[in-house]
């Protein structure tokens, strides 16, 4: 009876696995479809659902192999034989002492499998809503391409979903989970946060500097605070303004877990990673780093009490120095926020002042793009502008949407051009069968 | 160009108004036309007041900051809105996305089938629960917007019992917050001690809230497809053993025999469940799933206080035809050696739900997928007659 049971068991669990198999298929279909119908010029890339086959749909097939295995174990099936199912992969095929353990297993790593997959479709279905009218999933996930091709020339498709789950947590099926519901052009810059998590992961960076991380108690917050140095990195001072402005809460500045520093760390290490990189040579950059940091400073010692860092200073920043160096080594030299690319998003915030200041139309702030103006340009232009002229955040955000659109979207104008901003499409999702 | 900082009451008014447009942002999607429409009536008032009130607390704080309030009282209150809004927004997206994986057809159809279960345990038990069920990484109910969930990716007619389990729940906590109500005194009791204890009094309730509402199926599923054998004696933060809610559950089993004659007619079934559960404890951890005295005199204490819940509180609930469900799960096995088609009629979805786990238990496991099928269209079935008379009333 209990060999029955655990049998029906492990059969309950492939077909789980089955089930959840055929509902990404049927998605993907669902999407060519679309894509067929002109109703998406940016799909979820080739690349994406590659990454999907190849890291999820194989851990399927693992699964299902190791369950066969175990089935084949219970029941005495002799090795090969048995309910229609791949061969045992080598070695696993193993008496176990404990085969309820070996099915626990079995069953817990699934059940985590599931949980992303629903995610990730529930990401992607959620496109089709009111919520993303403005489509700044699609701009995320291509913002985040950009990124990972001029830093480490990966063509690493994002999935960027909305979500209240902690964007450390590991993502198999390559999600960058974005806070819902604050996608904003405002809140774009955060997109390097999970790429940097990415890169960390895929190059095992806290390993290359193992003597000043073995100084930190949790491996964990070091991973953070390098995601954290290299969304700085990448994104320059927008980072830290989309951070300070709009998500670092001072009034927890010092509160920390197993998983997460203090935010009080997490944005020392950003300012001072904006404080050592190439552009703080420039006097109009060091001075904006050193306005936010008396922004940050002052916020916090208002909302929070106490006053001593949780994290000895020197230890942050010996970890941002050794970050930015073995960035500079490894990274495409355009990965790095430069002066360069700071003078370009200072001309665009002094056209787009210009423009703003002559006329109220809603329209007046130009979406074209100046010649070589990257992502990240209009990004710290449309946060500069901001600081500038705050009764102006609405004409900024659609400016700096429109432009992003043009940069990354190819010939796609964004959400206004294609469907009408605000307009829905009109192809439903398909019914069940 | 100048880089003076912008002043804190500035910085302080505009994380507040990001906080408005969120909430307005949320609003309008709630109301977005792609998802369901009876979905959307059903929880749009409760989604907009939750909203509404945010929003209006937001705004006043937005008007202190300007009227030069103290900022370090002002931080903390924005960081407590903020923390009020999570749960709302969390539960918000979970609302869009479950609605929408339903559209798709993620759920085959399980969703509607739990709402009808859960619709007539509601008008059984006068509950006033208007909501629907969609797909999450795991069951639960949230008292917020009421929605509950079933798991993801396990929607099949097996797991069906879970939503009454989450059903009860809800029960739970309308007799908990209607202070005139006397069948919610052991729930304030308890809230009144340690977290721990209120939380497991809870999960007591809702496990034989489910069996009571329908009779051994929801132990089967329990005993045979859910709890991990292998971690069966260990105890959560929310949750008490396995071993010490199937011995609840078991236990209220036998209390739903009492009193209806001389034959005890869930005897049969309640042995072949505990030497089952015994058999995969015993195996997967080498230890009998056995509780010391102590504990199992707390469970009998707390049986005898959740139990009157049930009887005096939902009596009509009371499952009551397992006698019908034992003869279908006959005629399905019979059907099946004879190698023919299952066809055994049936209109009650409880019925289903409990004769197919019935026929499973005492049937050979190659019948397994078969009475799934058979059950699972039955409850189409059920539901699409239930939909029909529903447009008819209507």
């Amino acid at each position: 009876m209990t060999d029955d049971l655990l049998v029906s068991r492990i059969d309950r669990l492939v077909e789980n696995l089955m089930r959840v198999d055929n509902s990404l298929e049927r998605l993907q279909h669902w999407q060519r479809e679309l894509r067929a119908k002109g109703e998406i010029t940016l799909p979820v890339a080739d690349d994406m659902w590659g990454h999907l086959n190849k890291h999820v749909q194989n851990q399927f097939k693992r699964q299902q192999t190791d369950l066969k295995a175990l089935r084949d174990e219970i029941t005495g099936a002799p090795e090969g034989d048995g309910p229609a199912g791949p061969t045992a992969r080598p070695g696993a095929r193993r008496r176990r002492t404990n085969p309820w353990a070996a099915y626990s297993k079995l069953q817990r790593d699934s059940a985590q499998l599931f949980e992303e997959c629903l995610e990730f479709i529930g990401g992607l279905a959620f496109r089709r809503t009111g919520l993303d009218d403005a489509r700044m999933c699609e701009l995320a996930d291509v913002l985040i391409l950009s990124c990972a091709r001029e830093s480490y020339a990966e063509s690493w498709n994002f999935l960027t979903v909305p979500s209240l789950r902690d964007v450390v947590t590991k993502s198999r099926a390559r999600l960058s989970r974005i806070r819902f519901p604050e996608w904003t052009v405002w809140t774009l810059p955060f997109t390097a946060y999970p790429l940097g998590h990415e890169v960390i992961e895929e190059h095992d960076i806290a390993a290359l500097f193992r003597e000043s991380v073995a100084k930190w108690q949790r491996k964990r917050h070091v991973h953070v605070l390098l995601a954290e140095i290299f969304g700085a990195y990448i994104m320059g001072p927008a980072y830290a303004h989309a951070g300070i402005q709009l998500r670092f809460d001072p009034a927890s500045a010092y509160a920390k877990d197993a998983e997460h520093p203090a935010t009080a760390s997490r944005v020392h290490v950003v300012l001072q990673a904006l404080k050592t990189m190439e552009g703080a040579q420039e006097a109009n950059w060091a001075g904006r780093v050193e306005a936010l940091e008396h922004q940050w400073t002052r916020a916090r010692d208002e909302a929070s009490r106490r006053r001593t860092m949780p994290d000895a200073t020197e230890m942050l920043d010996e970890l941002v120095e050794e970050a930015l160096r073995h960035f500079e080594y490894t990274l495409n030299r355009p990965a790095q926020y430069a002066p360069a690319d700071w003078l370009q998003a200072q001309n665009l915030v002094l056209k787009w002042s210009e423009q703003a200041a002559m006329s109220e139309a809603p329209d007046a702030i130009s979406t074209e793009p100046p010649t070589l103006t990257k992502p990240r340009d209009v990004l710290n232009a449309a946060w500069l502008l901001r600081v500038e002229r705050p009764a102006d955040v609405p004409r900024i955000e659609t400016a700096a949407s429109g432009m992003l659109w043009r940069i990354l979207g190819g010939k796609t104008a964004g959400p206004g051009a294609l469907v009408g901003a605000g307009q829905k499409s009109q192809s439903p999702i398909p019914a069940s069968p | 160009m100048a880089t003076q900082a912008p002043n804190q009451q500035a910085v302080l008014g505009g994380q507040v108004q990001e906080l408005v447009e969120q909430l307005n942002h949320v609003e309008h999607a709630l109301k977005d036309e792609r998802i369901d429409k009876e979905l959307r009536e059903r929880v749009g008032v409760r989604f907009q007041n939750l909203v509404t009130k945010q929003r209006k607390d937001a705004l006043e704080l937005r008007t202190e900051v300007a009227n030069g309030a103290a900022l370090d009282a002002a931080w903390a209150s924005l960081q407590e809105r903020r923390a009020e809004c999570i749960p709302l927004f969390a539960e918000c997206l979970d609302f869009v996305e479950g609605a929408l994986a339903r559209s798709i057809g993620l759920d085959r159809g399980l969703c509607r089938t739990a709402d009808v279960l859960l619709e007539e345990l509601n008008r059984l038990t006068d509950g006033g629960w208007n909501r629907f069920t969609i797909l999450a990484e795991g069951e639960f109910f949230y008292d917020m917007a009421e929605i509950i969930r079933v798991r993801f990716p396990e929607v099949s007619i097996w797991s069906l019992p879970v939503a009454a389990h989450e059903f009860g729940h809800y029960i739970a906590g309308t007799f908990e917050n209607r202070s005139d109500e006397p069948l919610g005194e052991p729930f304030r009791k308890a809230s009144r001690g340690e977290r721990q204890g209120w939380a497991y009094l809870h999960e007591h309730f809702a496990d034989i809230f489910a069996t009571y509402a329908l009779g051994p199926a929801y132990a089967c599923t329990c005993a045979l497809l859910r709890f991990d054998p292998f971690t069966a004696h260990e105890a959560g933060e929310d949750h008490p053993s396995a071993v010490a809610r199937i011995r609840f559950v078991l236990d209220a089993l036998e209390k739903l025999d009492e009193g209806i004659g001389v034959v005890k007619q869930y005897a049969g079934v309640m042995a072949m469940l505990q030497e089952a559960w015994e058999g995969m404890v015993s195996s997967a951890t080498g230890v009998a799933p056995e509780l010391d005295a102590a504990a199992k005199q707390e469970l009998s204490g707390k049986l005898e206080e959740l139990w009157p819940l049930l009887t005096d509180g939902v009596p009509t609930m009371r499952y009551q035809t397992w006698l019908r469900a034992q003869g279908l799960a006959a005629t399905l096995l019979e059907q099946h050696g004879n190698m023919q088609p299952l066809t055994a009629p049936v209109d009650d979805l409880r019925d289903v739900i409990n004769a197919a786990w019935m026929a499973r238990l005492s049937g050979p496991p190659e019948a397994v997928p078969k009475l799934g099928e058979w059950a699972e269209t039955r409850a189409r079935e059920i539901v699409a007659g239930r939909r029909d008379q529903g447009q008819g009333d209507g």
